[in-house]
Order: structure tokens, then sequence, then C-alpha cells
């Protein structure tokens, strides 16, 4: 840990705690994912158990009208019935498709068995009320037809005074009527009692009626009575086949739909009640899984803090132990040093790191501070040695200490030289002044000269002007005939355009002679074919013709003539561009003359500009040399003050505390050897003339000197 | 005078329409000319022999017309606005004969006029030179237009309104 990068700490610190994060989020992400689960399972049982609920109530409305027929009867009850009753199958079908529990899908097929069940049974009940409604009909539409021919049999014989027959006639009509009124209640409570005495009372009357047939004797009350008995023996028959209908139907309501119907609801009531269980069992146990879920979250977050914590902690140690000190301490040291402040304080000990390197730092320069300030006092003896072979500071501060001790050296050297030389420059001096005398006169001579060719000049420059004007006049002259020339040329442009509507004109002119040659001839023609009557009018035609062709010969002959004159014209046109091509000849050649004239007139005069500066030079270099010459004298008496002050140079360099070894290698200065110098090894030593060792020759010097006296 | 009128009258008129093919004159009868037109638009007929170029609408008469000068075998030329056509009449049809152009009506006595060199060629080209007429020492050859119309196969001018 302590060996790795700062980055690379801080990096995996960050990893660790991203890494953290990541866990606590798989965690979260998994319970979420349970108690989805759950739910969807949860709410897929909800909607069974709605389904059941549906199917429960439909069922209920199905039955309702079942009951509303059996006492109404009407076709309305049996269409509401075919409604519910098709809700009910497609929910069946949807629970069929959706509930996957083996147990309740069990269920949910005996319900569909049941249903179906239950609808057979029904039909079958309103086919029974069919038949119970026929004869029904029947017993109405017989018995009062009975009891009419009963009444009508009673009347007669009472008004026939047969009071056996009106008697017996009378207690069928009460047999019939008690019949009746028990079919009628039967109807009402289908109970067997009442179907019993139907069946009693309609014997009595069959009883009555045998008494009247063999008592009547009237054939009309016989036919009466024979259609009583006829129709006693259908409404019986009607009667008991009601009642069977009744019973049927009964039977099936009571045995068939009143058990499916109560059956059908404890079935779905089961489904309902078996999610249900599955739900009381899957509730808590959800509940109790998303409880456990936020307690894993929470302490595994706790740790991942705990972690993050530590983590942060041992970062910051290892950082700590590598840096020594807050990076702040050290700041403030370092913007001390960057002011030249070496005076530090270092609490504490056992420094450690970034610490102790600024320690150790802050050490080195007051080292070199101590050594440059010795310097500074004029003191070169002491040694200093670099801290290693990189100690860029220590060596640049030891080859300045060589450097400024040889330097001084050397200018002890100098002023010794500088001495010498002196005299050198005193001699030098004279010769110039002697030279700068015999220049003087020679410029004399050259002035006179250079001002006579500067007359010469201005003479050329004002016949050149003369000349450039003649030669401009001629340039605007031919000009001008060029110009003259161009009109001429159109004008003649003109005759050839109108020579040309000539031509056209006397060809219509050709073409009118034609037509009456034409004509004429034609009218010729006639005259023949007229005979002897038309020979004036043929004399006549000669005539026309004739005139048509002399106006065709006058034709051609102006045409010669038209086409002989465009020829004219454009000989005159070629001859014309000629002369035009020619006379621009002479304008260019005119202007080319004007240029160069120009140019010699320039010329000339910047000749004239250049011979007065060259006088001007002249007289320049004239006060220069008269300069020179007092120069010279001088520079004689600044080589002796020069000597004097090399003499208190040398006194003055001669202060400075120099080592032996720098010292020894010249331990006189007016008796080293050059070859010494070179070997002193001080950076930027300069080669020293062996002419200027004391004692030399002047003379040989100055002529050594020569190369640079060109100068002047 | 009265001599000439009744030579005139009984020998027909010796005058003659001269007319130029290239650089020659010929003379045709003037009493067989009907007319002479400007070049009219000629509407070529199909299958007829080169030199017929086709018919024109004269004034309401569909006449036939025939190139003069593919008729002799000369070169043919374009034409110009001096190309004439020369109506003629000649046993009892009318024919179109386009001609370089007209020149004048003159009159050439039979005593100028020679009989047709007897060219034994059989082309039948030398079929419609009627004689050679001299006038002021030039030749012009006289065309028999009679037997030229009949010799050629011109279609009628009502064979063509048929």
């Amino acid at each position: 840990m302590a060996q790795m990068k700062l980055r690379t700490k801080i990096v995996s610190g960050f990893v660790a705690v991203v890494a953290l994060l990541v866990v606590v989020s798989a965690v979260a992400i998994f319970f979420l994912a349970e108690a989805r689960t759950g739910f969807v399972t949860y709410r897929g049982w909800a909607r069974d158990s709605n389904l059941m609920s549906n199917v429960q109530g439909n069922m209920l409305m199905v039955r309702m009208n079942v009951k509303d027929f059996l006492i109404r009867g009407t076709q309305q009850e049996v269409d509401e019935y075919r409604g519910y009753y098709d809700t009910v199958a497609e929910l069946i079908e949807t629970a069929t498709a959706e509930i996957q529990n083996p147990e309740r899908a069990a269920m949910v097929e005996e319900i569909k068995t049941e249903v179906e069940r239950y609808d057979r049974y029904f039909t079958e009940v309103i086919a029974f009320q069919g038949d119970r409604d026929i004869h029904y009909q029947t017993l109405v539409d017989v018995g009062p037809r009975i009891e009419r021919n009963l009444t009508l049999i009673l009347t007669s014989a009472r008004e026939d005074g047969d009071m056996v027959a009106a008697y017996n006639a009378s207690l069928a009509t009460r047999s019939l009527l008690l019949a009746r009124l028990y079919a009628m209640k039967f109807l009402d409570t289908n109970a067997r009692a009442d179907a019993d005495r139907v069946e009693a009372e309609t014997n009595t009357m069959e009883e009555y009626l045998s008494i009247l047939d063999a008592e009547l004797q009237n054939p009309t009350r016989r036919a009466l009575l024979e259609q009583v008995r006829t129709f006693s023996g259908e409404y019986f028959k009607g009667f008991e086949k009601m009642v069977e209908a009744i019973y049927a139907r009964n039977g099936r309501t009571e045995n068939g739909l009143d058990k499916i119907g109560p059956n059908v609801a404890d079935l779905a009531n089961q489904v309902k009640l078996s999610v249900q269980a599955d739900q009381d069992a899957l509730g808590p146990k959800l509940q109790r899984q998303m409880y456990l879920a936020g307690t894993v979250v929470v302490i595994v977050s706790i740790v991942a803090i705990v972690a993050a914590v530590l983590t942060a902690l041992l970062i910051v140690r290892s950082v700590m132990k590598q840096l020594g000190a807050d990076p702040a301490a050290i700041e403030a040291i370092m913007k001390r040093l960057v002011i030249g402040d070496t005076d530090v304080e270092f609490t504490g000990t056992g420094h450690k790191g970034v610490y102790r390197s600024v320690r150790e730092m802050v050490e080195a320069i007051r080292a070199k501070a101590k050594s440059l300030s010795r310097i500074a006092d004029n003191d070169f003896t002491e040694e200093i040695v670099p801290a290693s072979d990189v100690d860029a500071l220590g060596i640049a501060l030891k080859t300045m200490q060589e450097s400024v001790a040889d330097v001084l050296t050397q200018a002890i050297q100098a002023s010794q030289q500088v001495q010498a030389g002196a005299g050198q420059v005193s001699q030098a001096s004279q010769d110039l002044s002697q030279g700068a005398t015999e220049q003087a006169s020679s410029l004399e001579e050259i002035s006179s000269s250079v001002n006579e060719i500067n007359g010469q000049s201005r003479r050329n420059a004002d016949n050149s002007v003369e000349a450039n004007n003649l030669a401009r006049q001629a340039a605007a002259d031919a000009e001008q005939g060029n110009e003259q020339m161009t009109q001429l040329r159109e004008a003649m442009t003109n005759i050839s355009y109108s020579s040309e509507e000539i031509t056209k004109v006397v060809k219509v002119i050709d073409d009118i002679a034609f037509q009456i040659n034409l004509l004429a001839l034609n009218a010729n023609v006639e005259a023949a074919r007229a005979g002897k009557y038309g020979k004036g009018f043929a004399v006549v035609a000669d005539e026309v013709r004739n005139l048509a062709v002399r106006s065709a010969e006058a034709v051609k002959e102006t045409t010669a003539m038209v086409e002989e004159s465009v020829k004219n014209i454009e000989r005159g046109n070629k001859m014309t561009e000629t002369t035009a091509d020619k006379l621009s000849g002479i304008v260019d050649g005119s202007t080319k003359v004007a240029q160069f004239l120009e140019e010699i007139a320039a010329a000339s005069r910047e000749q004239a500009q250049a011979i007065d500066q060259i006088t001007e030079g002249l007289s320049q270099v004239d006060r220069v040399t008269q300069s020179n010459t007092a120069s010279a004298e001088e520079s004689a008496s600044a080589s002796e003050e020069l000597a004097s002050q090399a003499q208190q140079l040398f006194s003055v360099v001669a202060q400075f505390k120099l080592r032996d070894t720098q010292w020894s290698n010249r331990p006189n200065a007016l008796e080293y050897a050059p070859a010494e110098v070179a070997s002193g090894g001080g950076v930027g030593s300069r080669p020293v003339r062996e002419a200027v060792v004391a004692g030399a020759d002047p003379h040989e010097v100055i002529a050594l000197d020569d190369d640079d006296f060109d100068r002047f | 005078m009265a001599d000439d009128d009744d030579d005139t009258q009984s020998e027909g008129t010796d005058k003659y329409l001269l007319f130029c093919l290239a650089d020659d004159e010929y003379g045709v009868p003037i009493d067989l000319v009907q007319s002479i037109e400007e070049l009219h638009h000629i509407v070529p007929v199909p299958e007829m022999p080169p030199y017929v170029k086709g018919v024109i609408n004269l004034r309401g008469t569909v006449i036939p017309t025939v190139d003069m000068r593919l008729r002799f075998g000369m070169p043919e030329r374009a034409y110009d606005d001096r190309t004439c056509i020369i109506i003629v009449q000649a046993t009892g049809r009318v024919v179109g004969f386009v001609v370089d152009t007209v020149s004048e009506v003159h009159q050439i006595p039979k005593t100028d006029i020679q009989s047709a060199p007897d060219f034994t060629d059989s082309s039948g080209t030398d079929r419609a030179v009627g004689g050679i007429g001299t006038v002021d020492g030039e030749i012009k050859i006289l065309i028999d237009m009679e037997r030229l119309v009949q010799a050629d196969e011109i279609p009628a001018s009502d064979d063509l309104h048929e």
C-alpha cells in the first residue's frame, strides 16, 4: 500500500466504494424482482376470484329468469335467460383458459358440465310448459261449450216439462262447474288432491250424463247430449295430459334446475375460497419477504458505509505518510523560498517523505548562499565542492568562482599590455597626420574636374528636352493623319454600300425589262394568232419589245459601271489601309523616339544630381581629412593618458584575494609567458600577440597593423 | 402587202418564236405557241420519262410539262428567274416546254430555211428537227413541234384530268 502511487490509491478507494454500491444495488434489485413475481401471482388470483363472482352473479340472473318464466311463461324471459346464459358460458370459457391450478381447473370443468346440464333441463321445461299451455287452451275452449249445451238441454227440458232431464242436466252442470273450478285450483297449487277431485267430479258428471242418455227422448236434446259427451271426453283427456305436463315440468324444475343452480353457486364459491386460501398464504409470505429485503438492504448499506469510511481513512493515512506533513505547510515553506528567505524553521523530529526532502533542499540552498556571500566579499579562496555530478547549481557556482578569478588574472595581464600598446599608438598617429595632408591636396584637383563634368551634363539634359518636344509633335501629326484615314475609309465603305444598293435597284429594273419582253412576246403570239387583224398589234408589240431590250442593255451598262466603281473603291480601301499602317508605324516610331529622348534627359538630370553628390562627398572627404589630422594628434596624447590609466587598473585588480593555485601560475605580471595564459584553463581566454611582449620594436608593430589602417 | 397577207393566210405565218438552250437559239412556229409563261411550280408526276418534269396549273388548266434540255439529251441546268415555259398547242394537245429563256419573235422566210440534214440516226432526236433557219448569218434550229409532241410519251392533259 505504501509503495503505490497517489493516483492509484485514490482510484482504488473509489473503486472499492463503487463496488459496495453495486452490491447494495444488486441486493435491492434481487428482492424487488422477488416481490414483483409475488405480486403478479397475487393479481392473477384476484382476477380468478372476480371471474368466479361474475359467474355466480350471472348464474343468479339465469335462475331468476327461469323463475320468472315459470310464473309468467312468456318469450321475453326465455330471451333474457339466453343472454345471461351466454354470459355465464363466456365467463366459464375465460376461467378455463386463465385458471391453471389443477384443483380449481377441475372445479371449473365441473361448473361447466353442470351449467350445460342446467341448460338442457331448462330446454325440456320450456317444451313441457308449451304442452301445458296447449292443453290449458283445450280446457278453456271445451269447458264453456259443455256448459252451454247442458244449459240448452236444461232450458229446453224445462220448457217441455221433462223435469227428470232438467234435474239431471242441472246436476251435470254443477259437477262440470266443480270440475272446472278444481282444474283452475290445480293450475295454481299443482296439488294431486285437486287433480283427483277434478277426476271425481268428471266421473259424477258422466253418471248424470248416462242417466240423461237413458231418459232423453227429444232428438234435439239427444243431439246436444251427444256433443256434451264428446266434449266431456275431450275435456278430461286434455286435463289429464295437462297434469302430466305440469308434473313433468315440476319434476325437471325441482330435481334438476333447483339442485344444479345452488350446486353451481357452491362450486364457484369453492373456487373463490380456494383462491382466497392461496392468497391468504401468499400475502403474509410477500410481506415477510419485503420486510426481510428491507432489513438486508439496510444491513448491507451500513456495512458498505463502514467499509467506505475505513477505506478513506486508510488512503488519507497512506498519503500523509508519503507527504510527511500537510501540503499547506510545505507550500508555505516553498513560498518563502521563492522570495529568497532561507531562514525556515522545521518543527518536530523524525521527518518523513516530502517534508524531509524539503528540509534537505533548504539546507543545501543555505550552503550555496554562504559560498556566494564569500565571493561577494572579494574572497575567491574557498574551494567549492558540488553535492553530486548533477548538482548544476554547485557546478555553476564553482565554474563562476573559477571564471571570475581567471578574468581578474587576465585583467592584470591586460592592463600591462595596454601600457605597452599605448606607445605604439602614439607613433602611428603621427604617420597618419602626414598622410591626411597629402590627401587634402589631391581632393582639390578632383573637385575642379567634377564641376566641369556637371556643366556638360546639364546642357545635355536641356537639348534632350527640346528634341523630345519635336518628336512628340511629329507623333501627334501622324496620329491626326491616321484619324483622317479612318474617316476616309468609312466614307469609302459608305460608297461601297450605296453601290450595292444601286446594283439591287438595277436588278429590279432588269427584271421589269424581262417581264415587259415576255409580255411583248406574248402579245406577238396573240397577234400571230389573230392573223392579219393582229398585224398592227404585232408592230406595237415589237416596239414595246425593242424598248424592253434597250432598257435591259442600259441596265447591263449601268451594272458594269457600278461594278467598276466597286472595284475602284476596293482598290482605294487597300491603299488607305496601307497608308494607315504606315502612319501608325510613324506614330509608334515617334513615340519611341520621344520616350528615348525623355529617358536621355532624365539620365542627364540624374547624372548632374549624382555629380552634385560627388562634389558634396568630396567636400565631406576634405573635412574628414582635416579632422583626421587633428584626431591623429589627439590620439597621440590620448595614448599617453591610456598608459597611466592601465597602471591604475592594475593596482585596483590586485586587491582581489585569489587562491595560491590560481595566482602561483603567474607570480609576476611583468614576466608572464603567453603560453602560460593559454594553459590557465580560464573561460574566454584571449590569445595575446607575441608582439605585445614588453620591449618589442615599435616599428615592427606598426608594420603589422597596416591592414587595420586601411580602414581609415 | 396584200400578197403577203394572202400568203400568211394560206400557208400560215413564217414567224418563229426564238428561244435559248445553252448557247444556241431554236425556233418554234408562232402559230403553234399558245403563250409564254414564267416558271410555274411544277408538280411531279410519277412513272413518267425523266424529261417530263410534271404538270403545271395554268389558270385552271392542267398542262404536262417537258424539260427541253432533257428532251434533247442536254445536261440539266438549275431553273432561274429567266427560265420560261412555252405553252404549245399541236395535234390537239397542249404541252409546256421549259427553256432557258425566250429571246424574240422573228420572221424567217422559207427561202432562208433548209431542210433538216438527213441523219440516218434512229435514236429519234432528229425527228423533232423541222429545218435549219438562218437569221443574220446565225443558224436557228427550227423544231417540228407536231412531230415532237406526237412522238413523245406525253400524257394528254385530258388524260390527266381523268
